[in-house]
């Protein structure tokens, strides 16, 4: 079924040159319920627990003397309402540690103007919001350019016991505020594989007005072995204003013993001026708030935190698999928001393609925090109030072809 | 040796780190408690605007208010205007939270560096839901209190109250005694808590003030530091509700005051919010075309204007036209449509006939009970009691001069209770408070026909607060 796709649509796409272009995509749907909202425990249907619903397409040319051409087009597809992107259960709140103590006003602009509305994904409806790039692979490494995975999150991504998957993964503890970027934009890569090392340098020039506004660089650096792999990555970004922006840094380390494999990261997060400080100053501006209110909010927004995480998955064979992780976000600043999250994932295969899963997760917030568990596709949110923890449930079905 | 200094500087270290109890790094942006707990700082004060003498003394002028600088004086220091919030509790024990301001005074003036002297400000009556006293601009009551203390050298901390601005309490425990004394004490404890983090350096001294309502309050807040063993250094109460029972009595008579019927609302909501039984419901007490929403009118986000104009409540007929006794001189707060139902006063003045000392009616109860002179209290702290003899809404004998004659009778010595009378003749040049008693004179008199209308709000308040400064400089 699928070769005959491609084949078809190979041949539909290339009447001259023959590229082999592959239709793809992930089908990722299940029921939720989560406890510790404003309005209670909320059961929803929910696509992306385990991975984001996607399809795309993917060309491939090879051009000859180890040269080739990429091309991946991916769009994120909502399974629950068919949309293009999501917003998390609590809608436009935001952590008290935001808001609490400010004039109510400046509360009320925060959460239903200036930063609540903002909460979600791909809220812009963008098209190939997951990935729109294209590459040239040559002896010396490949060369990537468009909207792709940053290198941080790569490394993030293989040193997750979860691969980032459902509200187990150490990343649901970073998403409000963002502590790693996934994706950058207008975004220059370049990849080099040495047999078990790979890495990866990017440059991300961002969408900013000018060339110093909206910077990333990233690197990492993973070596694969047989009996461990170990990693290193970091994202640095200035904001539009050039300041020093958000910083991630990722080590981690990983080895499969037998049926096991085990699993440890460390995420260290800083960002001393916020991301979106710029436009928030500036709309705070136009709306009244008084300067030094604003350096209040941009303060608020400033993050130093470290971010462990340990894992370990057991290989049950055709009855799939089973991972705990634990993971601990350490906020070092004064607001001390501290959260550790812990739980259990199943994964039972029905086939190569399609499997079944069921992730129950806990979320412990010190009395200044307040994440909710979200997936790999969505967001959380925020629980009722500061301190208040929740626990997740999710049971789904994926389908990748 | 050598290693006892360095055993001692570990301990310091070690305690220095146990005290904040917070983040790995303390000093890194804002701080939370978001506990609720009474005397809780929510979070570290935010800095809304700061003014150096310059800047406030042209917006003052601006304002039109440039004379009130010729009362208390140019401004010597730079004010920063900090908000916070804190937590607290409802008339009823019920917990929430409020906002206030701390005025921090700064700059390079002798009289505004090192560490500073404190003010607790107490708020009069607002109708204003929004009233921010961390906010000076267009807040005559917050301007005049960073002119008069902040300006000179004073950290103030003026709290908003709980159901004001900020706090979720959907009513205002407006004299409730226990809760307004607690209310501000913990936007103290609160602020105390911040002032490092906005470089208030206060020293030893604690003063405390109000106006009007908040004249009672900062009396009950006196009170209540004492009792509690950390007692202020002195107090200044103006104009302020002392005698809450018998001036509620005086009312109900046919003695009624100016504002009254805004006055009324507030206490009454807040009484019944504590006690519950001052009404089985509110068209037992209002007339008809009041009662519904009353309860939930004042403070209120409309302005005072549009609430009178769109008929919300009355001007000032808080009894019907043929409600007796109605004595001379007081025809104006006797009309169509009234406020309170004649049943309702009726059964008050028959338990303050039958029960004087003994009320048994649930208002006069309520009132007796927040009353500052019944509480059996002896100030061990002296006082200033300021107000001018002649203010119609909130009576000076028999507040300020009752309440003297009450601490004294308890023992206090006379010389720890000052009662200042701003309407009277200076007693000669040596008269300590012949400034404010000539200034107020000139006022009053500049004010013309409106003198009683500006009395209590507009021409006593500046020169109660100027003896107030003056005062507190003794101690």
């Amino acid at each position: 079924m699928k070769k005959t796709f491609i084949a078809a649509a190979a041949t539909l796409a290339c009447a001259g040159a023959w590229a082999q272009v592959t239709l793809y995509g992930l089908a990722d749907v299940g029921i939720t319920r989560v406890s510790g909202y404003a309005q209670g425990s909320v059961t929803q249907l929910n696509s992306g627990i385990m991975e984001g619903s996607r399809w795309g397409i993917k060309s491939e040319e090879d051009l000859g003397g180890g040269y080739k051409a990429l091309v991946t087009l991916e769009s994120r597809v909502e399974l629950d309402t068919g949309g293009l992107g999501n917003r998390p259960a609590s809608g436009n709140q935001l952590p008290d540690r935001l808001t609490a103590g400010l004039p109510p006003a400046v509360a009320a602009a925060l959460t239903n103007a200036a930063i609540g509305p903002s909460l979600g994904v791909n809220l812009t409806n963008t098209a190939f919001d997951r990935q729109a790039w294209v590459g040239l692979v040559t002896p010396v490494g490949g060369f990537l350019m468009g909207r792709q995975y940053t290198p941080a999150f790569e490394a993030f991504a293989t040193f997750d016991t979860m691969n980032t998957q459902s509200a187990l993964s150490a990343a649901q503890l970073v998403t409000i505020p963002v502590g790693l970027d996934i994706r950058y934009n207008n975004a220059v890569q370049y990849r080099i594989v040495q047999g078990p090392w790979n890495a990866a340098l990017m440059y991300g020039m961002g969408e900013g007005a000018n060339s110093s506004s909206n910077r990333l660089l990233g690197i990492n650096t993973l070596y694969k072995g047989s009996a461990f792999n170990v990693g290193f990555g970091m994202n640095s970004k200035k904001n539009s204003a050039g300041q020093q922006a958000l910083k991630t840094t990722v080590l981690g380390a990983s080895t499969a013993r037998g049926d096991w494999i085990v699993s440890g990261m460390f995420a260290r997060i800083q960002e001393p001026n916020p991301s979106s400080g710029p436009e928030l100053s500036a709309g705070l501006t136009l709306g009244g708030v008084p300067a030094p209110l604003i350096s209040t909010v941009l303060d608020r927004l400033k993050q130093d935190a470290n971010l462990i995480h340990v894992g370990a998955r057991y290989n049950l064979g055709a009855a799939g698999h089973i991972t705990v992780a634990y993971n601990k976000l350490n906020d070092k600043r004064a607001s001390n928001a501290d959260i550790s999250s812990y739980g259990v994932a199943y994964t039972y295969p029905l086939s190569k393609r399609t499997n079944l899963n069921a992730v129950l997760t806990r979320f412990n917030n010190s009395a200044t925090a307040q994440a909710a568990p979200g997936g790999n596709g969505y967001l959380g949110g925020v629980t009722a109030t500061a301190g208040r923890d929740s626990t997740s449930l999710a049971l789904g079905m994926r389908h990748s072809f | 040796m050598k290693f006892l200094k360095l055993a001692a500087i570990s301990a310091a270290c070690i305690s220095v780190l146990a005290g904040c109890g917070g983040g790995d790094s303390p000093d890194a942006g804002s701080s939370f408690d978001l506990s609720g707990a009474p005397g809780s700082l929510i979070a570290t004060p935010t800095a809304l605007t700061t003014l150096t003498p310059a800047a406030f003394t042209a917006a003052l002028t601006q304002a039109g208010a440039a004379s009130l600088l010729q009362v208390t004086g140019a401004p010597m220091c730079d004010i920063t205007f900090n908000y916070f919030q804190y937590g607290t509790v409802g008339g009823a024990g019920e917990k929430t939270s409020a906002s206030g301001g701390i005025m921090v005074p700064g700059g390079t003036d002798p009289a505004c560096t090192g560490p500073r002297p404190v003010l607790l400000y107490a708020h009069g009556t607002s109708t204003d839901k929004n009233l921010n006293m961390a906010n000076p601009d267009g807040n005559r009551e917050a301007a005049l209190v960073a002119a008069m203390y902040a300006a000179q050298g004073y950290i103030v901390v003026a709290p908003n109250y709980a159901g004001y601005e900020s706090s979720p309490l959907p009513y205002h425990p407006y004299l409730n005694l226990e809760q307004q004394a607690q209310d501000v004490v913990d936007a103290l404890a609160a602020a105390r808590k911040g002032f490092a983090a906005i470089n208030a350096s206060a020293n030893s001294k604690l003063f405390v003030s109000g106006y009007s309502q908040g004249g009672f309050v900062s009396m009950a807040a006196q009170r209540k530091l004492q009792l509690a063993g950390t007692p202020v250094t002195a107090g200044a109460h103006l104009s302020g509700p002392y005698n809450l029972g018998r001036f509620g009595d005086a009312v109900y008579s046919g003695n009624v005051n100016l504002g009254a019927t805004l006055f009324s609302p507030l206490l009454n909501t807040s009484f019944q919010r504590t006690y519950g039984n001052i009404y089985a419901s509110p068209s037992e007490m209002y007339e008809a075309t009041f009662a519904t929403g009353i309860e939930t009118l004042l403070p209120s986000t409309t302005p005072l204007n549009t609430l009178l104009s769109t008929g919300k409540l009355p001007a000032t007929a808080l009894f019907a036209a043929d409600s007796l006794p109605k004595p001379a001189g007081f025809e104006l707060f006797f009309g169509t449509p009234n406020l309170i139902k004649t049943s309702y006063r009726n059964a008050v003045l028959a338990d303050a006939v039958a029960n004087p000392t003994a009320p048994q009616h649930p208002l006069r109860v309520a009132a007796y009970k927040n009353d500052l002179l019944a509480q059996n209290w002896t100030p061990a702290q002296p006082m200033l009691l300021c107000g001018g003899n002649a203010d119609p809404t909130v009576f000076f004998s028999a507040n300020t001069s009752t309440a003297k004659a009450y601490f004294n009778g308890k023992g206090v010595p006379d010389q720890a209770v000052t009662v200042l009378d701003v309407d009277s003749a200076p007693t000669g040049a040596s008269d300590p408070f012949l400034l404010a008693k000539g200034g107020f004179a000139q006022a009053k008199a500049a004010a013309g026909s409106a003198a009683l209308a500006k009395y209590h709000g507009e021409l006593v308040p500046p020169f109660c607060h100027a003896a107030a400064r003056g005062y507190f400089t003794q101690f």
